[in-house]
């Protein structure tokens, strides 16, 4: 009996690919390489730490494939310090604030695909 | 004629920048009202100078003891954790705190009653930042006293 669960999941993972991404650049910071992957770019919001003042954070989250990740034909899994380049715009992959959540999960119980946090760090 | 407050404030400010020069780093802190910052912009040393609170009792028949909080904010982001970087952004901190020990805010005639890092917290910096954020924050703290 087919899982329609992950069957629907990996169908999610290969059309926000296909139809609903953009190219962008992606660097892998324990490999020191970049990439070029597809990521679909979710709704920025602007964060405001109230530890001293205001602290302004643009934050976005990517959703990539898994299949896009990978150097050589080896895939890696998103992490702390990465970056996507998208234009002129580089968002650093980073935990929540507040620890809420670590710098990327699965999208899917399966891991077709990635949510990776993102804060901009340059204009 | 600016309130004592708004004196200090601008002094504290102003010393720090020029002390700086001899110190882990070399910075121009800048007096606010309300302090701000772009997370795009802090990958540079950020201080910042703010009044934090400013309280008032009597002292005697004449004066009033006036105690004022004054709030330095540092700031500096990294592209990864640096634990050298972050070790003389503390020894800057210290560096700080330690001037204060031995200088009276003359300007303003106010003298230093206590120092605090993190505020409630008494933590050195702040952190959740230097996970969330590769941000090294702390805040100082500096309590002065007026008599007037």
């Amino acid at each position: 009996m087919s899982d329609l669960m992950a069957d629907g999941a990996s169908f999610v993972a290969e059309q926000l690919t296909e139809n609903l991404s953009r190219t962008v650049s992606y660097y892998d910071a324990s490999a020191a390489q970049t990439i070029t992957v597809q990521a679909t770019k979710c709704p920025v919001k602007r964060g405001i730490d109230p530890e001293f003042g205001v602290l302004r954070i643009n934050e976005c989250d990517w959703l990539i494939a898994a299949s896009e990740l990978a150097i050589n034909g080896t895939a890696f899994e998103p992490a702390k310090d990465d970056k996507v380049t998208d234009g002129t715009e580089v968002w650093q992959c980073l935990p929540l604030d507040g620890n809420a959540e670590q710098e990327a999960r699965p999208l899917d119980p399966f891991g077709y695909a990635w949510r990776v946090h993102t804060k901009r760090i340059d204009v | 004629m600016a309130a004592v407050i708004q004196t200090l404030r601008d002094e504290v400010a102003s010393t720090l920048t020029t002390q700086s020069a001899g110190w882990a780093y070399t910075f121009s802190a800048v007096a606010k009202f309300q302090p701000k910052f772009d997370f795009e912009d802090v990958d540079s040393l950020q201080v910042q100078v703010v009044p934090l609170t400013w309280s008032k009792a009597p002292s005697s028949r004449d004066l009033w003891e006036h105690e004022y909080v004054i709030g330095v904010g540092i700031h500096r982001r990294l592209a990864a954790l640096d634990t050298t970087i972050f070790n003389n952004l503390l020894q800057l901190c210290e560096q700080i705190s330690d001037y204060y020990e031995d200088n009276r805010a003359t300007t303003s005639d106010c003298v230093l009653m206590g120092i605090e890092f993190g505020g409630a917290t008494g933590a050195p910096y702040n952190h959740e930042t230097i996970e969330t954020q590769n941000t090294f924050t702390s805040v100082i703290q500096l309590t002065f006293r007026k008599y007037r």
